[in-house]
């Protein structure tokens, strides 16, 4: 792909995700009470800035649309502004603290399944594993096997633990091992991956390359799928990640920090945006 | 229908013969009239894992029901045309792209939109997800059948529409890719199912049943932890891990079984 095809393609896929992210926070802001987009005042120099005004009633879709252009724009220029959560520092700052410890699950969760892919026999890993259930199942191991106060406790290592049970859980490490090994051995038995043998040719470089589409299609699922899975194992360890964030602003219901959840929106689809931009094919194949 | 999955159907129906109430003040070994002990907060385990699969199998089932209508749809719409007229056009892979965006994600949204959390809803945003995914697929076979003219000749044999798609489509050349697609998405509603009870708490999600999976060993990892055992009466620490293990054990043989069947 030249790289001014590849620059539309990221360009148009950067603009379809902000749309989306626009999309949704426009309809929560006016379908949900307790959305106060007058709580934030612009400032030239800071972006967003809580304010002590409050609202009355629920933002109108024209409020919220400029509201997202206006904050989206700002952290583009380097002026995210300030959330009501944590208005000591700025909302990107906020945001890299809590994306860093998400990252660092989700980077363990990966290298476990890495690790899951090339070496495990099928048979072992489990497919009926709910999140919650995976979670707490590691929790108590952690809690029986580590002494208190160690290393690998889970207070401080919560980030290793949150991964392990990320990876295992809702059956991601069965489907993908079984999905990536499966579209091989497909290939294999083809005829024309037969005639290869026969005539003594190694089939293996061409069944990857025909094969890598497909794979890359498997793992990107895989990847998109450990995303909402943050959700529920940063809670379980306590790590105060993106995932924790976004259920928090879920589960309070009294009033809600529109520009925190803005931002972790828009974290949630940058790391889509990634995902769907790697080029997956070319390393597998 | 799998034997796990008739299994999780057969668990979730003895909810409506046990309540899963507190009746005791603590926990206790398996009796008769308790085969599987009580738990922590008093109630008979039984019955907690009964209401706990309760809590997913009525959303999968009605997940389930809407794959199967879309279907039907899909191919009442083959059959009256059973004649090829155009070449099918290839949009798998964008259609699996659409389907792609986090799951547990999405709900949740769809949860903050909501004044009161709707575990049908959840069902439905997972459908609405997967949907794309199954009908890519059995398209294809219809697809498939069109070009044999096998659609052709049933039609020209006489038989009505309704027996086609019934008997002959979504009973006979439809049904293995339909029991694959139905035991997978069965699958993710449980999945979100018990995720979501576990997020809001269950109260919050289902008030009829007020128990899920996944809360459960939430509450009896906290028992595990809890020490100071004396012998003359029951240790809640000993029981929770008896609980704990059995709830291992059924998740992974009956949701595990129903994940084998998609994979089949």
């Amino acid at each position: 792909m030249s790289p001014a095809a590849w620059g539309r393609r990221v360009a148009g896929r950067a603009a379809l995700l902000v749309g989306f992210v626009t999309l949704l926070f426009v309809l929560v802001c006016v379908a949900r009470d307790g959305v106060c987009l007058r709580a934030y005042a612009w400032q030239p120099g800071v972006g967003y800035a809580p304010s002590a005004e409050r609202c009355a009633e629920a933002p109108g879709v024209v409020e919220g649309i400029g509201f997202a252009a206006r904050a989206t724009g700002g952290a583009l220029i380097g002026r995210s502004g300030r959330s009501r959560e944590d208005a000591t520092r700025s909302l990107a700052g906020l945001l890299w603290r809590r994306g860093a410890r998400s990252a660092g699950v989700f980077g363990i969760a990966l290298l476990i399944l890495f690790g899951i892919a090339r070496f495990a026999p099928r048979r072992a890993l489990p497919g009926g594993l709910p999140l919650p259930v995976a979670g707490f199942a590691v929790f108590a191991l952690v809690l029986r096997l580590t002494p208190p106060g160690s290393a690998l406790d889970y207070d401080r290592a919560g980030i290793l633990w949150a991964g392990l049970a990320l990876a295992l859980a809702d059956g991601v490490a069965r489907v993908l091992v079984d999905g990536l090994r499966g579209t091989r051995e497909r290939e294999r038995r083809r005829p024309w991956a037969e005639h290869h043998a026969l005539l003594g040719v190694d089939p293996e470089p061409t069944v990857a390359e025909v094969t890598a589409p497909q794979r890359a299609l498997q793992v990107r699922g895989a990847l998109v799928g450990l995303l909402g899975g943050l959700v529920v194992v940063e809670a379980i360890f306590g790590v105060n990640g993106l995932g924790e964030t976004l259920k928090d602003l879920v589960v309070d219901r009294a009033g809600l920090d529109a520009l925190l959840l803005l931002g972790v929106l828009g974290c949630f689809a940058a790391v889509v945006l990634l995902i769907d931009l790697l080029p997956i094919e070319r390393a597998l194949s | 229908m799998s034997r796990a999955g008739a299994a999780l159907v057969a668990l979730a129906g003895i909810s409506l013969a046990i309540r899963a109430v507190p009746d005791q003040p603590g926990p206790a070994w398996p009796t008769v009239a308790h085969p599987l002990g009580v738990d922590v907060l008093g109630r008979d385990f039984l019955g907690v894992l009964a209401h706990g699969a309760a809590d997913f199998v009525g959303p999968g089932l009605v997940a389930v029901t809407l794959l199967l209508i879309a279907v039907a749809a899909l191919s009442h719409r083959r059959t009256a045309r059973p004649v090829l007229d155009a070449p099918r056009p290839t949009s798998g892979t964008r259609w699996f792209l659409l389907a792609a965006p986090p799951r547990l994600l999405l709900v949740m949204l769809a949860m903050l939109v909501l004044d009161a959390p709707s575990p049908l809803v959840a069902a439905v945003v997972v459908t609405a997800l997967y949907l794309p995914v199954a009908l890519d697929e059995l398209d294809a076979r219809l697809h498939a059948l069109q070009e044999q003219q096998v659609l052709a000749g049933l039609v020209a044999h006489g038989l009505s529409s309704s027996r086609i798609v019934l008997r002959h489509l979504l009973g006979g050349h439809l049904a293995e890719p339909l029991r694959r697609h139905a035991a997978m998405l069965f699958v993710q509603v449980a999945f979100t199912q018990i995720a979501l009870a576990w997020v809001f708490g269950a109260s919050a999600v289902s008030p009829g049943l007020g128990v899920s999976w996944g809360m459960e060993l939430k509450r009896y990892a906290a028992a595990l932890s809890s020490g100071g055992c004396t012998p003359d009466v029951v240790c809640p620490g000993s029981v929770a891990l008896l609980h704990t293990v059995l709830l291992l054990t059924v998740c992974l043989a009956l949701l595990g079984g129903v994940a084998r069947t998609a994979e089949r």
